[in-house]
């Protein structure tokens, strides 16, 4: 129903088990008597806690007063460990009773023995102490002996002191809670399920070497070689340089080593890699954080939070640290045997974890196994398999370079290697000029532009453009804009300026006239070509495409030079002109590929792509390249699919291209006549729904990427309902700003190679040095800007921009995240989110939501607040924005969010606004206003209590807790204080 | 310390007055009647119950409930159109529409939100779940003490006697928040505040328990949710929609039917009485 906090407490999650495993049957007499001894030994096992109405009282119980039965544990068809974890999780009732049940399963492979202790009166290291005692206590009495039974006295807790708590203070200073996940992790989502789950991995025997040479050379223990290399194996996967690992330290003294109880505490290790630091240095600085944490490990991490974080209510909520890093020797002894039959130690999972992933060492003689424990809202078990990998790999690295900087290592693992190589295409060795040419000869009178009723030949779209190389050759220039709608004329003239050795500039006739001017002085173009009808002043018009057979000439293109650019692209998201220049070998390679993958030849196409981009050129080349047939669509045709789909149907269209925003406009009016096309989804991520819409057409939808830098698509695959598409070309994932190639699975930069990348971006040599490099392997490669991962089967997962990335709460985030969030939810037509200010340090993020349901926005913010680490703001529109070519237009949205924020439409009044202060500073998250739900931001009611009370105290309001209970808004307690009955005191009951 | 009886959630002028009742001194995330009433396209000014003080809650009866809340009302001469009770707050709607009934023309409407009867077994769940907010501030060993006397309580009490599992309960809340809130230096009064809210509650379930809302709800219109507890509950009418318990007060298709409802424009609310 009701009340506080969310979370249920799981009755098992105080329970802690050990077990063991050997390969035969105990004997339970024996064990039930060895049992009986271990409690003999330790009074803390034997303490009891009763409580009566509110108190809980403490009482050891006498050795003959413990009755711990040892019971079966039945074998079910879940397995061993199922069975093993519901023995565990069933809750001990504080009733004075022991707090210790044991019991054994008997498999088919032998009997496991169980010993479950609550928390309260254990810890990691009494499993480790009650294995070894109960297995000597086994073998004693097996020989006819009396096992030891000299009591173990408890140990005394100390109180932490003053000295402990100021080292933390120091130590921590400057220490924000850990913010980001690592590059491998999930991102954040908003309700975590704190579910844990396991994976284990083998160290291998060159690692285990390399630890143990360590040891030696770096005088070090196996302990701190591996915890230096754990938080070197975090720094690389996205940890920062400050890395802040969690460990467990055992409290007991020389004298109490044996003492069974809850004696440890969870110290943060922090390890600073400057950038020329080598391993030597981690391991040193490693080694002394170690020793120094663990002698002062006095504090509790609770104590330590307020000392540290002052009054910062963060400290609450994200503790210092994510990962854990446990060492604990003694769980792996393998050369435990019980009366000659060997035991093996088995773990018990208590199903949950508080932090992302902990590396638990079990060191043993002959091996060393890493059971390493994730939670499932953090990481994926594969990502955590190949980390494991990855770590084992370092080791045998670490073994090779030690004197190298760790910054330097590599990232990746052996899977990570062994990734299928990219494809790489065959380089074109022919332009597109030659293979028009080859259907202009064979063919001129057949169709090679549909344009309504109007069909242009083969022979006559070459005469034309025959006609343009002369009047472009005439001119002598080198660069030429043309400005023509699609159709025949704009067709002809890009392969007349092409025909005359010259480049085009790619511009769209509808596009504003002042970003055409911009661009036009920008690429310099002499001649501008001019369709018939458009005035632009200083053009040249394009020459027309005549009618009738007289006249047709078929001249074979000269022999151009593949490596010249055939074109420039501007780039459509960037308010100052940027454009990239593209070869005609990278041109013919895209259009080949893309011929290739759809496997239509001869292709019919629809021209609807805006002339501005590279999209148009291939819709145009794909039909003519392979004597197919471009079919002209209107502008309006992106907007009308009863439109489109009669098009489509008329002329038997083979492929049909346009980005998402275009895409979900038609596919209802145009979906039943798109049966068994190509559908292909260019320029933007394609959302699920979308997908199964295109799918339900009966047509073949094919997702792409691309990217400015590269000439057509860069990966393109069939519409799979998964993240992720199949490069066309050589690709790989760097570490943004080292380049460093990273592993499966690890967001970073993505970079495309092969010979369909830009030539490089006009008039920019220093952007041109910056994106582009040249790889070992793959040769000249782009810096896309995005964000992406590899996906174990070669494919890539692209995220978004590297600049989408914005800083919430401490909590890096992007944008795509949250689209892709509020993009599965059924109001949701489309949506795009955009940071404010394009500041990446603690943005709001704005979502502009295009829905048919004006009231979404509230049902989204629900819907969000329940998904994501943070609320963004939303705004829902009728329709997103988009540009000439029909993509999201975000260079608007930010300018209309930036708006949204100076504009005074429903100005809080000054009680809000300082409520909204305070609320921030309490929350201490960046982006709340005036309608935040403080319950819904993280707040809970102790934090809100505090907030009360600086309320009372800095507005001098007579709030109460009730009033933040039933107003939790700021505007929403405004409005109350003010319309609060405060003349009603006689309601006072 | 003194405390109104009502709070207002939308003004809307001396026309007709729909009253609702919640109990909301708890930080949760489920839904509100706050955050239903924007939503509502019915006229007219509404107001929330206000539970009594902390303390005050101890002495006061089911009828003594009802009676602080029907005086607040009186106190203004406010006719009361429409009476909306959630949750557990369908009991106290029920007796107080009755009371405001005897002193006006014409009787309030009567409307129950997923009505519900108080119940135990979720009290002891609110109990436990209330120690992870303190799970960052107490010890480990507090915490399991904590939770330790919450199992004690069920184990001596069970599940029956509110009145005294109840203030057993409260009891050690509040202890554990003195403790929570000392080490977070809260003044005195906003930890009886909070450490009171838990006690707040338990008085209102515990009232609760002692009105029978049957015969009123026998001839109310109930909007039940998909997770209604009370499918076998008679009502005069009943509007099943497949809309979530905690989230039915923000949701549209609820906020629809409620100022259907309230403007009377439904034929079928009527012929329900």
């Amino acid at each position: 129903m009701w009340l506080l906090e969310r979370l249920v407490p799981d009755t098992g999650v105080n329970n802690v088990a050990v077990a063991f495993e050997v390969a035969g049957r105990i004997d339970r007499e024996l064990f039930t008597a060895a049992l009986r001894a271990v409690l003999a030994r330790h009074e803390v096992l034997r303490t009891v806690f009763r409580s009566d109405d509110a108190t809980l009282t403490r009482e050891v119980l006498g050795p003959d007063q413990v009755d711990v039965p040892v019971r079966d544990v039945p074998a079910g068809d879940a397995g061993r460990d199922a069975d093993l974890t519901a023995f565990a999780a069933e809750p001990f009732p504080i009733d004075g009773r022991p707090l210790v049940r044991a019991g054994i399963r008997a498999g088919a492979d032998g009997d496991v023995c169980c010993v479950v202790v609550h928390h309260l009166n254990f810890d990691a290291m009494s499993t480790t102490i009650l294995l070894r005692e109960l297995l000597a206590a086994y073998e004693t009495l097996a020989a006819g002996r009396r096992p030891d039974d000299a009591p173990v006295a408890a140990l005394a807790e100390r109180a932490p002191n003053e000295r402990s708590v100021a080292y933390w203070r120091k130590n921590l200073d400057g220490l924000r809670a850990a913010e980001a996940g690592l590059w491998c992790s999930r991102p954040p989502v908003g309700a975590p399920s704190l579910r844990a789950r396991t994976v284990h991995h083998e160290l291998s025997a060159p690692a285990r070497a390399v630890v143990r040479r360590f040891q030696r050379e770096l005088r070090a223990s196996e302990a701190v070689v591996l915890l230096a290399a754990y938080s070197v194996l975090l720094a690389q996967h996205g940890a920062g340089a400050d890395v802040v690992i969690g460990t467990p330290v055992n409290v007991r003294d020389q004298r109490s080593m044996n003492a069974i109880g809850y004696h440890a505490n969870l110290v943060p290790l922090r390890v600073r890699l400057d950038a020329g630091a080598d391993f030597r240095a981690v391991v040193k600085q490693t080694r002394s954080t170690f020793l120094e944490a663990i002698s002062h490990a006095d504090v509790p991490l609770e104590h330590v939070s307020p000392a540290v974080l002052g009054d910062a209510p963060s400290s609450w909520r994200s503790s210092f640290f994510r990962h854990l890093f446990n060492y604990v020797p003694g769980t792996a002894d393998t050369s435990a045997a019980l009366t000659g039959t060997p035991v093996r130690h088995v773990m018990v999972e208590n199903g949950y974890s508080r932090f992302d992933l902990e590396f638990f060492i079990m060191p043993g003689e002959d091996s060393t196994t890493i059971r390493a424990a994730f939670c499932v809202d953090a990481f994926d078990a594969a990502d955590v398999v190949l980390l494991l990998q990855r770590y084992d790999a370092l080791l045998v690295q670490l073994g090779e370079e030690v004197d190298r900087p760790v910054a330097e290592l590599s990232r990746r693992g052996p899977n990570d290697l062994a990734l299928p190589a990219s494809p790489s295409a065959p380089a074109a060795t022919a332009s597109v000029l030659d293979a028009v040419h080859a259907t202009v000869a064979a063919s001129p009178d057949l169709v090679a532009v549909q344009d309504g009723a109007h069909a242009v030949s083969y022979g006559r779209l070459w005469s034309a453009a025959l006609a343009t190389r002369d009047l472009v050759a005439a001119s002598g220039g080198g660069t030429v804009a043309v400005l023509a709608p699609r159709g025949a004329q704009l067709a002809a003239a890009w392969l007349g300026v092409w025909l005359a050795g010259a480049r085009c500039v790619l511009l769209d006739p509808t596009q504003p006239v002042p970003d055409l001017a911009a661009r036009l002085a920008d690429s310099g173009a002499a001649p501008v070509l001019a369709g018939d009808g458009l005035p632009v002043p200083g053009a040249v018009p394009i020459p027309a495409v005549v009618d009738g057979t007289d006249a047709i000439r078929t001249d074979a293109p000269a022999g151009g030079d593949l490596d010249a650019v055939a074109y420039l692209e501007y780039h459509l998201d960037t308010p100052a002109p940027l454009a990239v220049t593209i070869t005609h070998r990278a041109l013919a390679g895209a259009v080949a590929r893309l011929v290739d993958r759809l496997a239509a030849s001869p292709a019919v196409t629809v021209w609807l792509s805006s002339a501005a981009t590279d999209a148009a050129l291939t819709e145009l080349l794909v039909a003519l390249t392979t004597g197919g047939r471009v079919v002209v669509a209107p502008d309006g045709a992106r907007t009308d699919g009863h439109a489109l789909g009669e098009l489509v149907q008329r002329h038997a269209v083979d492929a049909v291209q346009a980005p998402p925003t275009v895409w979900r406009q038609v596919v209802e009016h145009a979906g039943d006549r798109l049966a068994g096309r190509a559908l292909l989804v260019a320029h933007e991520p394609l959302p699920r729904p979308l997908a199964a819409q295109l799918r339900a057409t009966g047509g073949t939808p094919h997702h792409g990427y691309t990217t400015p830098g590269v000439a057509g698509y860069a990966a393109l695959d069939g519409g799979r309902d998964e993240p992720g598409v199949r490069p066309a070309t050589a690709v790989f994932v760097t570490e943004p700003g080292t380049g460093h190639e990273l592993g499966i699975g690890v967001r970073g930069e993505l970079c495309v190679a092969g010979d369909s990348l830009a030539s490089g971006y006009h008039g920019r040599p220093e952007l041109t040095a910056a994106r582009f490099g040249e790889h070992p392997t793959y040769g000249r490669f782009h810096r896309t800007g995005d964000l992406a991962r590899l996906l174990p089967d070669g494919r890539i997962d692209v995220v978004g921009p590297l600049s989408a990335q914005v800083r919430v709460g401490g909590q890096l985030i992007h944008l795509a995240d949250i689209e892709s969030v509020l993009a599965a939810h059924p109001d949701v037509e489309a949506v795009a989110a955009v940071g404010s200010a394009g500041d990446t340090q603690d943005v709001t993020v704005v979502a502009f939501v295009e829905s048919r349901k004006p009231d979404a926005a509230e049902r989204l913010r629900e819907h969000a607040r329940a998904a994501l680490p943070l609320t963004p703001e939303l705004v829902v529109l009728n329709q997103l924005p988009v540009t000439v070519a029909g993509t999201v237009d975000r260079v608007a949205l930010v300018a209309l969010a930036a708006a949204r924020a100076s504009a005074d439409a429903d100005p809080p009044d000054e009680t809000t606004v300082a409520l909204v202060g305070i609320f921030t500073e309490m929350l201490d998250r960046p982006g709340l206003h005036a309608d935040s739900n403080f319950f819904a931001s993280g707040g809970h009611s102790l934090l809100g209590a505090q907030l009360v009370q600086r309320v009372r105290t800095d507005l001098s309001m007579p709030v109460q807790l009730a009033d933040l209970f039933s107003n939790p808004t700021p505007r929403q307690l405004a409005e109350h204080l003010q319309n609060a009955f405060w003349d009603d005191d006689e309601d006072d009951d | 310390m003194k405390k109104n009886s009502w709070q207002i959630l939308r003004k809307g002028g001396q026309g007709g007055l729909t009253l609702t009742v919640d109990f909301t001194s708890t930080g949760r995330t489920q839904a509100c009647f706050r955050d239903l009433v924007p939503l509502l396209s019915a006229p007219g000014e509404i107001w929330e119950t206000v539970a009594p003080a902390s303390g005050a809650e101890d002495t006061m009866s089911g009828t003594d409930y009802v009676e602080r809340w029907a005086k607040g009302v009186r106190r203004r001469e406010r006719t009361v159109d429409t009476v909306i009770g959630y949750c557990v707050g369908a009991v106290f709607a029920a007796a107080l529409a009755s009371r405001l009934a005897e002193t006006q023309d014409e009787a309030p409407r009567l409307v129950l939100l997923d009505p519900e009867l108080p119940n135990i077994v979720g009290l002891y769940r609110d109990f436990h779940a209330a120690a992870d907010a303190l799970r960052t501030i107490l010890s480990p060993a507090e915490i399991a003490a904590f939770h330790a006397d919450g199992q004690a309580v069920q184990e001596r009490y069970g599940l029956d006697d509110l009145t005294l599992i109840g203030p057993a309960l409260a009891g050690i809340f509040r202890d554990a928040i003195d403790v929570a809130g000392r080490r977070l230096g809260l003044d005195d009064d906003v930890r009886a505040e909070l450490g009171g809210s838990f006690a707040s509650f338990v008085g209102y379930l515990r009232a609760a328990t002692e009105i029978d809302p049957t015969p009123w709800w026998e001839t109310a219109t109930a909007i039940t949710s998909t997770h209604s507890t009370q499918r076998g509950q008679l009502f005069g009418r009943t509007i099943a929609l497949d809309v979530d318990h905690d989230q039915m007060l923000r949701h549209p298709d609820v906020a629809g039917t409620v100022s259907g409802l309230m403007t009377g424009a439904d034929a079928g609310l009527r012929m329900a009485g």
